[in-house]
């Protein structure tokens, strides 16, 4: 190690003493840094969170009428859609409102998803969020109903419902002759922790939700695909557009809540440059502090410089002081984001906001994804900051000319 | 014989409120190799001032400065700083020692700006501390020290590069009699056992009495002689 390495190490961390300078800068560095991470964590995560939702349950790349309410020939066209290159997997779905009677005169709305039961996994995770029961019991005569609905209603596995859809109600008004609707038996719950699905959806067959919105046996509503490479779905999108009528169109799941993806990114960017300036404010208490932690040793510097250093040496010794400052600042800030962002559930629990979460962001648990590039922002910032901090300061010992830091004495 | 030390016509003066104070007026001084010179002069008389332009801390106004045969005036502050750590050493008044680092480490800290590595210089500066009697306080603090130890780290740190010349300025000013007399003595040994030259300010007929020859900074003029 170069002496100016050691020494500024030593000045740091002074043997047998309390650390004083070093503990309060670094702390101070610390705070800042975990603040701007556990911000930008946290936004990261609600975005990406949102984003799995939205993929999750709208597909990666789906396939619905622009006019009309109907795919038709949709096994042919799940055919084709199948055989393109970067699709995985296709499913079809039959989606439209549902009235959910559970005695006579007991009904609620609520959204009702047809699913191929063969298929829907190769799709999207939904067999894996049912609990209660088991997804592969379901058939024409069974349902699955959304576990905060089911609460709601005094639902459980085994128990028995009747849908009934407007579209029906319509056509019996109309004076159509129509089966009464079919009872179904529950033979699980779905729990997504998505909210809005939990507390709307009831999962159906195919043919139950076809003969409930009365479309044919070849129609759906949409079609939902797999890709092999889920960032390809834009492209992916635009392949399929020559296997489709002019009614009918390919979206990229990103464009469903597109508004609300670029509110949450714009809120991270936002909140970055608030913290930014926060640490901004920071590195310039830290760097008069270091201005003083300097000035005290005027006459170490004099004395240096007579023992032969070079006001090279000198800018080393007080610039590395500043770095070393950011740089353990900075390796503690992320362990104090870790920690906080460990425990953030009860944080939460803590600040009574599990009820907001729940309400507001229709999460039931904090969602948590790291972005590296967050952490590598911070880093490259905070020890960009530190050292121009530590500039002025190291700027200013180096220019001291020895004898007259030597008469301070 | 050599002269490690050479310097003519130096001149220096300080702008104060009252107008330009000429500090030194034509300081002519040779040291040869191995001699120990002795200064005196009242306080105030540029003592401070005529040493660290001695020892390239401070730039004379006028004239020239030599070590080792080698003009060293008029040139830059890296080459200054470069020369100064093979062929200076300095012992100081008020010691200035290093206070975070040890007293074996405050001498290798020398030798490691000098460019030498802290290993390399590891057994001379064990052996120049026990010498100057601190074999048993390697690893203590400045703070742990008393005045006549940490001037006795200096004087260790003065020579563990082992340069031809020493400065010293007032080195027992800060103590008291007995513990002066101790630290004059051992300074005038080491120095004159390794042959280095000395340069030595101070205040004390006695002490400057044993130098090799005795000068007088007077009027900024150095001139030989006993009474001030
Ligand atoms: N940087 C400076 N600026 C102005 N005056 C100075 C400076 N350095 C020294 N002096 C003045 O020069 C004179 C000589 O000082 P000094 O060399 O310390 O004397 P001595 O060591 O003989 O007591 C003093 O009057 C002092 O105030
Ligand atoms: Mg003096």
């Amino acid at each position: 190690m170069s002496w100016p390495l050691f020494l500024s190490f030593r000045q740091l961390f002074p043997p047998k003493k309390f650390p004083v300078f070093a503990t309060v800068s670094i702390l101070g560095v610390a705070l800042g840094v975990a603040a701007l991470l556990i911000v930008q964590t946290v936004m990261n995560s609600f975005g990406e969170e949102h984003r799995k939702r939205i993929r999750e349950s709208v597909g990666d790349v789906v396939i619905s009428p622009d006019f009309g309410n109907r795919v038709a020939d949709t096994p042919a066209l799940m055919k084709s859609l199948a055989a393109l290159t970067g699709v995985a997997a296709v499913a079809p779905q039959v989606e439209g409102p549902v009235i959910i009677e559970r005695r006579k005169d007991d009904i609620v709305f609520g959204v009702m998803r047809g699913i191929d039961v063969n298929r829907e996994g190769a799709v999207s995770p939904l067999p894996s969020f049912v609990i209660d029961g088991k997804f592969d019991d379901l058939d024409d005569d069974r349902v699955i109903v959304g576990r905060t609905l089911a609460r709601r209603l005094g639902l459980y596995t085994g128990a028995k419902i009747t849908l009934q859809s407007p579209v029906r109600v319509a056509r019996s008004l109309g004076g159509e002759k129509l089966d009464l609707p079919k009872e179904l038996e529950i033979c699980g719950l779905l729990h997504s922790g998505f909210n809005d699905v939990d507390a709307n959806t009831v999962i159906v067959t195919l043919r139950t939700a076809r003969s409930m919105q009365m479309l044919g046996a070849k129609d759906s509503t949409g079609i939902r695909l797999k890709l092999t490479d889920k960032d390809a779905a834009e492209a992916v999108a635009r392949s399929c557009a020559h296997l489709l009528t002019d009614e009918i169109s390919a979206k990229p799941w990103y464009l469903f809540n597109q508004h609300f993806l670029q509110a949450v990114a714009m809120e991270k960017q936002m909140l970055f440059l608030l913290m930014f300036i926060i640490t901004l404010v920071a590195s310039f208490s830290i760097g008069s502090t270091l201005f003083s932690h300097v000035v005290r040793r005027n006459r170490e510097i004099g004395l240096l410089g007579a023992l032969g250093a070079k006001p090279a040496n000198i800018l080393t010794l007080y610039l590395s002081q500043g770095f070393l400052v950011g740089l353990l600042g900075f390796a503690l800030g992320v362990a104090m984001t870790f920690l906080v962002l460990t425990f953030r559930q009860e944080i939460v629990g803590l600040l009574g906001a599990n009820d907001v979460l729940l309400k507001q962001y229709k999460f039931d648990r904090v969602p948590l994804y790291y972005n590296t590039a967050d952490f590598v922002k911070a880093g490259v910032l905070t020890l960009g900051l530190m050292t121009v901090a530590a500039l002025l300061p190291a700027l200013w010992a180096s220019r001291r000319k020895p004898s007259e830091a030597m008469r301070d004495a | 014989m050599s002269v490690v030390l050479f310097a003519s016509g130096l001149t220096k003066s300080f702008a104060s409120p009252g107008g330009k104070i000429e500090i030194l007026r034509g300081v002519n001084l040779e040291v040869n190799a191995g001699e120990c010179v002795s200064i005196r002069g009242e306080s105030g008389a540029g003592k401070t001032t005529l040493l660290q332009i001695l020892g390239g801390l401070e730039k004379p106004d006028t004239g020239e400065l030599r070590w080792n045969g080698e003009t060293v005036t008029g040139k830059g502050n890296r080459f200054l700083a470069e020369r100064r750590a093979r062929l200076l050493g300095y012992v100081f008044q008020s010691f200035h020692l290093v206070p975070e680092l040890s007293a074996l480490e405050n001498v290798t800290l020398a030798a490691r700006i000098a460019g030498r590595p802290a290993k390399a210089a590891l057994p001379e500066a064990k052996s120049l501390l026990v010498r100057v009697g601190l074999g048993h306080r390697l690893d203590h603090l400045p703070g742990k020290l008393s005045g006549g130890e940490c001037q006795r780290v200096a004087i260790a740190r003065a020579l563990v590069n082992r340069p031809p010349l020493v400065l010293a300025d007032e080195p027992t000013g800060n103590l008291d009699e007995n513990t002066g007399e101790s630290i004059m003595r051992l300074l005038l040994d080491m120095t004159r056992e390794r042959g280095v030259a000395l340069a030595l300010v101070t205040h004390s007929p006695a002490f400057a009495a044993r130098a090799d020859r005795r000068l007088i900074l007077r009027h900024g003029e150095l001139h030989e002689g006993e009474s001030l």
